[in-house]
C-alpha cells in the first residue's frame, strides 16, 4: 500500500504536464487522428470518403508534380538551413565581442524575424521585381545590368532562398549569442594559454560546446523551412513553370485548390515521416558526438 | 438524498429556461429573429452597399436581420472550412470560376423557388449559364468585369495612330502585333502589359484561346480541348509576347503579388495593357487624363475575361428560403443599378448600361466595358463555371506559363496540359 | 558572462552574407568590424525600412523605376484612408486581447510542461516528447479542417478562444521550459523536499524564481508568434470586427477578385510589424540575457 505522499509523487507528473496534454489531446491529437484517417480515403470536398487503403500513398509514387516538389524542397531547405545557421553563427561570434552599438546593431539584425510571411512576401516581390524593383533600380545606378530575380526559373529559388535566410539569420543569431555567453570564458583562456590560436580555440572550445544549441537550431530551421507557405506563394505561386513549387504548396492545392482532402492528408503524413526521420539520423549523430565530450 | 419538493423543482424549471434563453441570446440574436450572413470581400464600399440593401430586405421582412461579413484568406481554404462544419454564411459572393465545384457537389442551395420568372431574359445567356444549372439554379451573376485595351496617348500619338472605338473596328491580332512592336521602339522597354494578379487568376489569358477558334473545354463542358490547331495558334501567339520582348517576363500569372500590370504602365515601360476596370482608379491617380480605351483585341472569334461576382445561398444556411429571397431582392434591378453605381462595377443586366448606373466619371469607358461583356462566349463562360475549373485552373497556370516563359514548345504545352487536364476530369 | 580578457578575432567563415572579418587587437580594425557590421545591418532592416516607405508615400510613385530612398512628398493619407474605411482599431484591440491572453495561457502550461518534461520520470513521457514533435512537423493544412471541426464542435467558432486556447499549446516553448528546466540543479529540489515542502510548493517557491530570464524568454517568443499568426485566425474568426490585424491584412492582399490599393496595404503591414518591433526593441537585452541563461548548450 503506498502512502499518500508516494501517491502524490507519482502524480504530479501529470499534474505539470496535464493542461499542455488537454490541450494537445483536444486541439492536436484529434485532428491529427482525423487527418491520418483522411489520408486512407478518397475524400472529395465534403461528405464521406471512400475507403482506399493505401491508394493515396501508392499514387505518390508516379505523382511527377510530387517528386518535382521533393526535390525542390530539398534544394530549398539544404539552401535556408545551413546558410541560415552560419551566418547566424558568425555575426553572433561578432556580436559577441565588446563592439560599440552591438545593443543597436544586435536589435537589427533581429528585426526581419517580426515580420509575417505574407508582409515579406509582398514586400520581397516587389524590391525584387526585375522592371521596377529597388533592387535592380539600385543596381542600375551601379550600372550593372537589371537581373531576373524571379522570372528565370533557375534564379528564382535562389532568390527565394535569399529572403528566407533573410529573415531566419536574426533568430540564429540570438540563439547562439545566448548560448556563446553561456560558454565558460576559463575554458577558452586555458586554451589559449596552451598557445592554440584563435580558429583552433574556435573550433575545439567553442563549436563542440555549441553542438546541442545547433542540434536545436537545426531541427527548429528545418521544420520551418519545410512548412515556409506564405513567402513563396506570395512571391512566385509556384513558379516559374515549377520551379518553386515546393511540397507544402502541393498540400495546400491538393487540399483546397483539387478539393482531394485524403490526398492531401497522405502528402502531410509523409511530410511528417521525412522530418521524423530526420530527428532520428540527428538523434543518433549527437549521441554519438555528445559521447566524445 | 430527498428528492426536490415541487417548489424547488419549479425554481430549477424556470432557472433552467432562463438559462437557455440567455445562452440563446448570447449567440449573438435574440431568439425571436431570424439572422442572416453575407459574405463579401473587403472593398468597404462594397459592404456599405450591401449592408444598406440588406437594411431594407430587412425593413421589408420583420422579425429578420442581416449582417455582412468579410471572406477571409484563400476562398476554396475559408469556404471548404466552414462547409464542413456547417458554418458557412447563408450568402456568399463568389467568383464564377470558384462557384463550379460547390454548384456540382451539393454545396449550394437551389434557388429557383425565390428567382423570380423574368429574370432570366434580362440576364445574357453566358451570364445566366454561370448559375444555372440542369438541376437547378444555384447562383445569381451580379456584376461583371472583363478586359479592355488601354492605351497612353501620347505614345498613340507618337506613332500615329488612332486606336478603334468601335467593337467591330478592334484590332486584330495582326494589327496588335504590328502595332506594339511600334510602341516598343517608343517605350524603349516592353509593349503592353496583361491583367493577371496572381496564381489564381491564370484563367484570365483564356478568352484568347476562344478569339482564335479554340476552346478550352468541349461543348460537353467536360472534354479537354486544347490540342486543336487554333489553341495551339493562340499558345503560339502568347509565346511570341515574351520571345519578341513585348511583355514583361515579370507579368505573369504565377509572378509577383499586385498588379504588375497597372505598375508597367504607369511608369512608362509599357505603352498598352489589357486589363480590366480597375485600372482606372490606379491610371486616373498616377496619369489623370493621358490614357484611352480600345476594345479587346480579336481574331476570328472575340472574347474577353469572365470577370465579376455571383450571390449564392450556401447549404449551412438555417433559413434558404429566406436567403434565397434575398439573393432575388439583392439582385433586382434598382438594387443591381445602385450597387454598380456605388462601386463602380458593371452591371450583370443587359437592360441597364452605362446611363441607367449614372457612374461618376469616365461614363464612355463603362459603356466600353459592357459592351465588351457581350463578345464572352457561352462555351467559355460552361468551361469556367464547371465543376472541375478549381484543378484545370491551376494546370491551365502550369502549361500556360510554361509555354509563355518558353521551356515547352507550344505543342508541348498543349500535349502534358492535355494530359494533366483528362486526369482531372476523368477522376 | 561575455567577457574577454583581451580582443579575440571572429571566426573567418566564409559566410555569404560576408560577415567577420579579422580584427587583431588595434583600434581601426574594430571599426573596420562595426562598419561592416553596420552596413550589414542596414541592409538587413532595408526590407521593412522600404515597407514604411511605402506607407507614407500617396500610391503612384511606388512603382517608379527609379532609384529613390525617400518619397518626395512623405503623407499619412494611406494611413489615414485604412483607419478611416477600416476598423483598424477593433484589429489592433483584437490583436493585443489575443496576444496577451494566448501568452499568459501559454507560458504556464509551458512551464508546467518543461518542468515535467525535465525533472521528473513517468509513464508516457517518451511518448508525450514525441507527440508533442509530431505536431509541429505536421503540415497546418492537413490538421486545418479537423481542427475547425474540433473548435466548431465546440461551439467556438469566432469567438477570440477558438484562437486563444488551440495555440496555448506552443510546442517551442513547452522545448526551450524543458531545456532550461534541466539545468536546474536537482539538490534544489531535493533540498526543498527534504524540508518538507510538497511537490507544488518546490516547484512555486523554489524552482520558478529562479526562471526569470526563460519566462522573459518565453513571453517575448510567445507574444511575436501570437501576434503575427494569421493562418488559424483566419480559419476561425468570422465578422470584420472581430479580425486580428495579420489576418485583415490577408483579406487585403489574398484575393483574386480585386487588388488593393497598394499604399493601404502596406500601411496595414506597418501596423502589424510596429507593436512587436517596440516590444522587442524595449526587451531585447533581457531577451539576449534570457536566452543565455536558458542554457540552451
Amino acid at each position: 500500500m503506498s502512502r499518500p505522499g508516494e501517491r502524490r509523487a507519482r502524480l504530479t507528473p501529470y499534474v505539470f504536464i496535464g493542461p499542455a496534454a488537454l490541450l494537445f489531446a483536444a486541439f492536436s491529437l484529434v485532428p491529427i487522428i482525423i487527418a491520418i484517417t483522411l489520408s486512407f480515403q478518397d475524400t472529395q470536398t465534403l461528405g464521406e470518403g471512400e475507403w482506399v487503403g493505401v491508394d493515396n500513398f501508392a499514387k505518390l509514387g508516379s505523382d511527377r508534380l510530387f517528386r518535382t516538389a521533393l526535390i525542390n524542397t530539398l534544394v530549398f531547405t539544404i539552401g535556408t538551413v545551413p546558410t541560415a545557421m552560419a551566418a547566424g553563427l558568425a555575426l553572433a561570434v561578432a556580436l559577441n565581442r565588446p563592439l560599440p552599438g552591438r545593443g543597436v546593431l544586435r536589435a537589427m539584425f533581429f528585426v526581419p524575424m517580426v515580420a509575417a510571411g505574407v508582409v515579406v512576401g509582398v514586400i520581397m516581390s516587389w524590391i525584387f521585381n526585375v522592371d521596377y524593383g529597388v533592387a535592380n533600380n539600385a543596381l542600375a545606378v551601379l550600372g550593372i545590368d537589371r537581373i531576373p530575380w524571379l522570372t528565370s526559373p533557375n534564379m528564382a529559388m535562389f532568390t527565394l532562398i535569399i529572403v528566407v535566410v533573410w529573415t531566419r539569420i536574426g533568430f540564429c543569431m540570438v540563439i547562439y549569442l545566448g548560448a556563446l555567453q553561456s560558454i565558460p570564458s576559463e575554458l577558452k583562456e586555458a586554451a589559449s594559454i596552451d598557445g592554440a590560436d584563435r580558429w583552433a580555440r574556435f573550433r575545439s572550445i567553442t563549436v563542440p560546446m555549441l553542438t546541442p544549441t545547433t542540434s536545436i537550431l537545426l531541427i527548429l530551421n528545418v521544420v520551418f523551412s519545410l512548412q515556409a507557405f506564405d513567402v513563396i506563394y506570395v512571391m512566385t505561386g509556384g513558379g516559374p513553370g515549377f520551379s518553386t513549387t515546393v511540397l507544402i504548396q502541393y498540400v495546400f492545392r491538393s487540399a483546397f485548390q483539387d478539393g482531394q482532402m485524403g490526398y492531401a492528408a497522405a502528402l502531410g503524413l509523409v511530410l511528417v515521416g521525412i522530418l521524423l526521420v530526420f530527428t532520428l539520423l540527428r538523434q543518433q549523430a549527437s549521441k554519438r558526438a555528445e559521447s566524445f565530450l | 438524498m430527498r428528492p426536490p419538493d415541487p417548489s424547488r423543482r419549479q425554481i430549477l424549471a424556470v432557472a433552467g429556461i432562463s438559462m437557455a434563453g440567455a445562452l440563446a441570446a448570447c449567440s449573438g440574436a435574440d431568439t425571436g429573429t431570424t439572422h442572416l450572413r453575407l459574405s463579401s470581400w473587403n472593398i468597404p464600399t462594397d459592404l456599405d452597399s450591401y449592408q444598406a440593401i440588406a437594411d431594407r430586405f430587412v425593413e421589408d421582412h420583420p422579425g429578420t436581420s442581416v449582417a455582412v461579413e468579410v471572406t477571409t484568406g484563400s476562398f476554396h481554404q475559408w469556404f471548404i472550412t466552414r462547409l464542413a462544419a456547417d458554418l458557412a454564411p447563408d450568402i456568399i459572393r463568389i467568383t464564377p470560376q470558384q462557384i463550379g465545384r460547390y454548384a456540382a457537389n451539393g454545396s449550394l442551395v437551389d434557388l429557383t423557388q425565390a428567382i423570380p420568372a423574368d429574370y432570366q431574359e434580362d440576364w445574357s445567356e453566358p451570364f445566366w449559364a454561370i448559375g444555372q444549372r440542369e438541376n437547378g439554379i444555384f447562383g445569381v451573376f451580379q456584376h461583371t468585369d472583363n478586359f479592355i485595351t488601354f492605351y497612353n496617348r501620347s505614345v498613340m500619338e507618337q506613332i500615329g495612330v488612332h486606336p478603334p472605338t468601335t467593337l467591330e473596328d478592334a484590332w486584330t491580332w495582326d494589327q496588335f502585333l504590328e502595332i506594339a512592336a511600334e510602341v516598343k521602339k517608343v517605350t524603349g522597354n516592353y509593349a503592353f502589359s496583361y491583367g493577371w494578379s496572381g496564381p489564381d487568376t491564370a484563367y484570365r489569358w483564356m478568352p484568347l484561346i476562344y478569339q482564335n477558334g479554340g476552346a478550352f473545354l468541349g461543348e460537353d463542358g467536360l472534354t479537354p480541348s486544347m490540342d486543336t490547331d487554333a489553341a495551339i495558334e493562340a499558345l503560339a501567339f502568347g509565346r511570341s509576347w515574351y520571345a519578341d520582348g513585348l511583355v514583361s517576363p515579370s507579368n505573369m500569372s504565377k509572378s509577383g503579388g499586385g498588379h504588375v500590370d497597372f505598375d508597367l504602365f504607369t511608369t512608362g515601360q509599357v505603352g498598352m495593357a489589357l486589363t480590366n476596370p480597375e485600372a482606372i482608379a490606379a491610371f486616373d491617380e498616377a496619369m489623370s487624363g493621358e490614357w484611352g480605351t480600345a476594345p479587346m483585341i480579336r481574331n476570328v472569334g472575340e472574347g474577353s475575361d469572365l470577370g465579376g461576382n455571383a450571390l449564392a445561398v450556401t447549404r449551412s444556411s438555417r433559413e434558404p428560403e429566406l436567403a434565397a429571397e434575398l439573393v432575388a431582392y439583392m439582385t433586382s434591378r434598382d438594387n443591381i443599378q445602385e450597387f454598380c453605381h456605388n462601386g463602380n462595377w458593371i452591371p450583370s443586366r443587359t437592360s441597364l448600361d452605362a446611363g441607367d448606373i449614372g457612374y461618376a466619371d469616365h461614363e464612355d469607358v463603362m459603356q466600353q466595358f459592357i459592351d465588351q461583356g457581350t463578345t464572352i462566349p457561352l462555351s467559355m463562360v460552361k468551361a469556367q463555371s464547371g465543376e472541375y475549373f478549381s484543378s484545370l485552373n491551376a494546370v491551365f497556370a502550369d502549361y500556360l506559363d510554361l509555354c509563355l516563359i518558353g521551356q515547352l514548345s507550344p505543342q508541348q504545352a498543349s500535349a502534358q496540359m492535355m494530359e494533366a487536364m483528362l486526369s482531372v476530369t476523368t477522376r | 558572462m561575455s567577457t574577454t580578457l583581451r580582443p579575440t578575432a571572429p571566426a573567418v567563415r566564409t559566410a555569404p552574407v560576408g560577415a567577420g572579418r579579422r580584427a587583431r587587437g588595434t583600434s581601426p580594425r574594430r571599426w573596420l568590424l562595426v562598419a561592416a557590421l553596420t552596413a550589414l545591418a542596414l541592409l538587413m532592416v532595408f526590407p521593412l525600412y522600404w515597407m514604411v516607405i511605402s506607407a507614407l508615400t500617396p500610391g503612384g510613385q511606388s512603382q517608379s523605376s527609379e532609384f529613390y530612398l525617400w518619397p518626395e512628398a512623405p503623407t499619412l493619407s494611406n494611413f489615414g484612408e485604412v483607419f478611416s474605411t477600416q476598423p483598424v482599431w477593433r484589429w489592433i484591440g483584437n490583436s493585443l486581447l489575443i496576444a496577451v491572453v494566448t501568452t499568459a495561457i501559454s507560458v504556464c502550461v509551458s512551464l508546467g510542461a518543461g518542468y515535467a518534461l525535465a525533472k521528473y520520470s513517468f509513464w508516457g513521457k517518451g511518448l508525450l516528447y514525441t507527440a508533442f514533435l509530431i505536431t509541429i512537423m505536421i503540415p497546418i493544412q492537413v490538421t486545418l479542417v479537423p481542427s475547425f471541426l474540433v473548435v466548431a464542435r465546440l461551439g467556438l467558432v469566432d469567438s477570440p478562444w477558438a484562437v486563444i486556447l488551440p495555440t496555448a499549446f506552443d510546442v517551442v516553448g513547452i522545448f526551450i521550459a524543458r531545456q532550461f528546466m534541466l539545468s536546474v540543479p536537482d539538490a534544489l529540489v531535493e533540498a526543498a523536499r527534504v524540508d518538507g515542502a510538497g511537490e507544488f510548493r518546490a516547484f512555486f517557491q523554489v524552482v520558478l524564481p529562479t526562471c526569470g530570464p526563460l519566462i522573459g524568454v518565453l513571453v517575448i517568443l510567445a507574444f511575436m508568434a501570437r501576434w503575427n499568426d494569421f493562418l488559424w485566425p483566419m480559419v476561425v474568426l468570422q465578422g470584420n470586427e472581430s479580425l486580428t490585424v495579420p489576418v485583415a491584412l490577408s483579406t487585403l492582399t489574398n484575393n483574386p477578385a480585386f487588388a488593393s490599393p497598394w499604399g493601404a496595404v502596406m500601411a496595414v503591414a506597418t501596423i502589424t510589424v510596429l507593436p512587436i518591433l517596440v516590444v522587442f526593441l524595449a526587451f531585447q537585452r533581457q531577451f539576449v540575457q534570457g536566452i543565455s541563461s536558458t542554457g540552451i548548450k
